[in-house]
């Protein structure tokens, strides 16, 4: 039974209890650790998210056509006979550990809504808000460490969070990887002395009130500050200090934020995180397109390059699922402005690890990157591929209060070619 | 009927109506009626009890009748049920509270004081009408209405449409006559900020159909957007018959507005000549300043193409039918919009007041009386109808006038009852007691604010509003060319541009001063997610405002670590803010008291004045700080009782 809020279990949630049971969708319905395809290889998932619209043209389904490619070109890769945009070449070198699939598709062309739908499988609604892959990786597959948070955000502002699930479920943000953890330790001018002393003074004043009230919110603050100070004192902390790791490595990936997010997410998810998150903006080219992703690519290459690569030496790419993606592309026309405009119809997406089967490339648009020309995947495939990775049911049904049902995929299939 | 009968009939309402409205007037308040608060007050101890009993008369005393007739009502409740209303309120938890509730605050010291110690029979009665008559009253319920409306500032503009709420909160605007702006608004969103209603969803209006449902409604017909409902009695073709009143809404065609094709082309081709930057900037600002709704008669809605049932063609026109009640006739309105409104806010409407009577209530009195608040069914699921309909009925009679509404219920013996012991929950309420709930994000960020200032309620951000308005005050540029269009844009962009950082310098020079502190100002006047609080609002639960009432008071670890650990309790422990200073210039006899009434708005027990001095004694200044920081965590302070 889905249990939420004490307080607001209800004639919904019985029959949210009864849906679940009679419908067949028990609690433990097939999600099964190892299935005969290679699927629940992933025990952790690293999702590099692009945001604004990463130019499938100019990264990973370059294109001859001298007019649609405008200033890049094609670069030959690990995979024979296949090209991806000569600004990513150490992701070239590194294609023998991914999958790029080139057919994806959307309907949502705009920012918000494209976004919110590549991360929740559902499109955007103002009457309910619907958990994020994290949240439904974190909620299906549980934890894997103590006091270390399952679900964690680098570089978002507005991160898409756990919708109708529990709060517990809600991304962790780090706002800058090396800032680390927000807030995890008291300010400088108070020192561990008088922490606890504060931290007893708290106690004295709250036992009258805690005792009056019976009161599962009161009980459920009495927990977080527990958890909190537990948090404080962990020695898992660490995972979260990227300033242990060695001067060179950190060179490698990028002295700028996505590259040391993507140092940060394999430190997280090696620490036993399940589910990291590293977005990163700037992919909106309607204007110089060019000579902005010049930029981008750079970084994108050497954090997105040097994290396989760190992850492959690790041996830790068979169960640890990479993910990039952005929510839709762009046009083929290059405009006045030497930039390029949104593009759902057709962008490229990449997987690599987790039991994903490297070195291929799945799906093909046409000769001008404007549609998909074969083997269709949609956004919700997409997310079921994923999850299929996860070990988690694509069809396994939870239910928001109102008594709906949801899915991880919303029906998406995921695409078992790549595995 | 015939004519005649209709006029009888006529004036018969208008006798009935009068009387209703002045008897009340003429009559007053009642005298004392023996009630539960009389019979609970016999039982306690003799000298409690003669306080309570004095109390009680007190109330009763300036009780409005509305507010005694719903005691009675729920009196009556609460004897079916076997249960006993909980205890008045003291006068510091009802100081607490009240502010909390109506102000969305605590109260300053002074404030706290002023009626602590006020000896007036009717200081409770006084203190709900000063505060329904203050500017915190707009900023709280501007949360309110946010929240329900899903009000953010939309796609860059200045704000219009969380200005335009502001005013109608400030103007005590009733809501049906909101609720019919927003629905007909017509124009652009800069000369009229209802019109963000439209531009919200984009023009989509499947959306803000299953939106209108919900929100006036209180009415879930958005599963059926896309199927018959499983649980509920709606069908899609139900779905679209309501979200076909909404056909002829059109929210694009701004640009064309702005000129004729040519010199629009014109106007493009000068874009082209600037730099890439200033070109996307006036771009911007061309979309925003043509945001706007309008109504093409030519359009309308048309079932899906994949449309399933047999009951109306795939692709075919929807035609308007209301869910129930009267569907009143196209004909005489201007448009079909008019036409809803005038039936959604129609006093027999049974649904229109009693959805907003219920949600007024639950946020005063932590639960509604119909749970869930936005899923009204055909069979009810009230704690009780017959007071669901009384508030319906009050609401109606006095013009759905809010504040009102919100002053009865104040005055009520309901909503001044003290916080059980046992755990309240929608289960086993029936008004009988207040839950015990966590002050909302804005409610704990807004109380931050009042420790961190003197004038909190004043402190506006860089006027969004000017910036509308000089964008609204632009000249009529449809006979413009495009040069001359151009000209004015760049002028008015660069107008904008100096306004806002003057704006901003004078806020800087607020800012909490010395470091980094948090920005001083209240939640109302902040976006949702903007960063200006580092995130402290959206880590406690604030809605961002993309679902409707999507907040939380839901605990969580990055709370505790921001209140323990964050710039908001270190700035508010400074030595040299306003809350330190003064606490150090009290003498020791005051300090304790200093402490406790500014920030948990009561006195000290014997206990906690000991604890002030041991703590005093041995740290100082620190030991100050540390109890600061202490009631600051505490959770006296971020519950309410």
């Amino acid at each position: 039974m889905n249990i939420t809020k004490a307080s607001d279990l209800d004639r919904r949630e019985f029959l949210t209890g009864m849906a679940q049971a009679c419908l067949g969708v028990g609690l433990f319905s097939s999600f099964s650790a190892q299935a005969a395809d290679h699927g629940g290889k992933a025990k952790r998932v690293i999702y590099l998210y692009m945001a604004g619209g990463m130019s499938h043209l100019d990264t990973l389904d370059p294109k001859q056509d001298k007019e649609v490619a405008g200033e890049f070109a094609p670069m030959r890769t690990s995979i024979t006979g296949e090209r991806i945009s000569d600004r990513l070449p150490l992701l070239a070198r590194q294609l023998q550990h991914a999958a790029i699939i080139r057919s994806m598709t959307s309907k949502e062309g705009s920012h918000e809504r494209g976004s919110y739908f590549m991360r929740t499988s559902y499109p955007m609604l103002g009457t309910i808000q619907h958990p994020g892959l994290g949240a439904w990786a974190l909620k299906l597959s549980g934890k894997n460490s103590e006091t270390l948070p399952g679900n964690i955000n680098i570089g978002a502002r507005n991160p898409i969070g756990a919708g109708f699930f529990e709060p517990e479920f809600e991304p962790l943000r780090i706002s800058r990887a090396e800032a680390g953890l927000s807030n995890i330790s008291p300010p400088p001018h108070v020192d561990e002395g008088t922490f606890e002393h504060r931290m007893q003074l708290l106690r004295t004043l709250n036992t009258k009130f805690d005792s009056r009230f019976e009161s599962r919110q009161v009980d459920g603050y009495a927990q977080a500050y527990e958890d909190a100070v537990k948090l404080m004192k962990s020695s898992e902390l660490k995972a979260f200090d990227i300033a242990r790791e060695p001067k060179n490595l950190r060179e490698r990936y990028g002295k700028n934020n996505f590259g040391q997010g993507c140092l940060l997410a394999r430190r997280l998810v090696e620490h036993g995180i399940k589910f990291v998150e590293v977005t990163f903006g700037g992919w909106d080219t309607h204007t110089d397109n060019f000579e902005r992703l010049e930029k981008q690519l750079q970084q994108l290459d050497a954090g997105l390059g040097t994290l396989l690569d760190d992850l492959h030496r690790r041996r830790m790419l068979e169960d640890t699922l990479v993910v990039l993606v952005s929510e839709f592309g762009r046009t083929p026309e290059i405009n006045d402005g030497n930039g390029r405009g949104h593009h759902p119809k057709a962008f490229s997406c990449m997987l690599a690890g987790g039991g994903v089967q490297g070195g291929q490339v799945y799906g093909a648009t046409d000769s001008r990157g404007a549609t998909v020309a074969e083997k269709v995947v949609s956004v919700k495939d997409l997310n079921a591929t994923i999850a299929h990775a996860v070990g988690i049911d694509p069809a396994h049904e939870l239910y928001s209060k109102s008594g709906r049902p949801f899915t991880i995929a919303n029906g998406g299939k995921p695409v078992l070619a790549l595995f | 009927m015939n004519s005649r009968k209709a006029l009888f009939y006529l004036l018969y309402v208008i006798v009935i109506f009068s009387l209703s409205l002045w008897l009340p007037r003429i009559f007053g308040p009642s005298s004392p009626v023996p009630t539960v608060a009389n019979s609970a007050a016999k039982e306690a101890s003799a000298p409690a009890a003669k306080a309570k009993a004095v109390q009680s008369k007190r109330m009763q005393s300036v009780q409005p009748a509305a507010s005694r007739r719903i005691d009675e009502t729920v009196a009556g409740l609460l004897q079916r049920k076997g249960l006993t209303q909980e205890r008045l309120v003291t006068d510091q938890e009802f100081l607490r509270r009240l502010y909390l509730d109506l102000a969305g605050r605590i109260p300053t010291h002074d404030e706290a004081v002023a009626f602590l110690d006020d000896s007036s029979a009717d200081k409770r009665s006084a203190l709900i009408d000063t505060l329904l008559a203050s500017p915190a009253y707009v900023s709280h319920t501007y949360n309110f209405w946010a929240d329900l409306l899903r009000a953010a500032p939309i796609r860059g503009d200045a704000g219009n449409y969380p200005a335009w709420i502001k005013d109608s909160i400030e103007q005590n605007k009733p809501y049906d006559q909101m609720a019919r702006e927003l629905l007909t608004a017509e124009g652009r969103l800069l000369d009229d900020g209802a019109v963000g209603y439209w531009v919200r969803d984009g023009g989509r209006i499947l959306e803000t159909a299953a939106m209108t449902a919900q929100v006036f409604l209180g009415t879930q017909l958005q599963c059926a957007q896309c199927h018959d409902h499983k649980f509920d009695k709606w069908k899609q073709k139900d779905f679209y018959q309501f979200a076909a009143f909404f056909g002829e809404v059109d929210t694009r065609g701004g640009l064309n507005m702005l000129a004729d094709r040519n010199e629009r082309k014109k106007l493009r081709e000068l874009q082209e000549e600037l730099s890439p930057q200033e070109n996307a900037a006036i771009r911007r600002f061309l979309n925003e300043i043509t945001l706007n709704v309008h109504t093409a008669e030519r359009k309308s809605l048309r079932y899906p193409k994949d449309y399933a049932y047999a009951n109306a063609k795939p692709n075919s026109k929807a035609v308007p039918e209301v869910i129930f009640g009267t569907m009143p006739l196209l004909s005489q309105y201007d448009n079909h919009r008019e036409a809803f409104a005038a039936w959604l806010t129609d006093r027999n409407n049974p649904r229109f007041a009693t959805v907003m009577a219920n949600r007024i209530w639950k946020r005063l009195m932590g639960i509604a009386i119909h749970e869930p608040i936005d899923d009204f069914k055909d069979k009810s699921e009230a704690i009780d109808d017959a007071l669901l309909a009384q508030l319906g009925r009050d609401f109606t009679t006095i013009g759905y006038d809010m504040r009102e509404f919100t002053r009865i219920l104040c005055n009520t013996r309901a909503y001044q009852s003290a916080v059980s012991a046992s755990a309240i929950t929608p289960r086993n309420y029936y008004a009988q007691a207040r839950p015990l709930r966590r002050m909302r994000a804005e409610q704990l960020w807004d109380s931050c604010m009042t420790l961190l200032s003197d004038d909190v309620d004043e402190r506006k951000l860089a006027n969004r509003r000017q910036g509308a308005e000089m964008m609204a005050a632009m000249p009529d540029l449809s006979e413009m060319s495009a040069e001359k269009i151009l000209e004015s844009v760049r002028d008015t962009m660069k107008a904008k541009r100096s306004m806002m950082m003057e704006a901003n310098r004078t806020m800087r020079k607020r800012r909490t001063k010395g470091n980094n502190g948090p920005f001083v100002a209240r939640a109302s006047e902040m976006r949702p997610g903007g960063g200006r609080d580092d995130g402290f609002l959206q880590a406690f639960g604030q809605s961002e405002r993309e679902v409707i009432n999507g907040s939380s008071i839901e605990p969580s670890i990055p709370q505790v670590l921001a209140l323990m650990n964050g710039k908001l309790s270190s700035t508010l422990t400074q030595a040299k803010m306003p809350l330190m200073k003064t606490l150090l210039a009290c003498s020791s006899s005051e300090l304790a008291d200093r402490l406790f009434v500014t920030l948990l708005s009561r006195r000290p027990t014997a206990d906690e004045r000991k604890l002030v001095r041991t703590e005093y004694a041995n740290g100082g200044r620190e030991g100050l700080q540390n109890l600061v920081w202490a009631i600051l965590n505490s959770r006296e302070f971020l519950f309410i009782q």
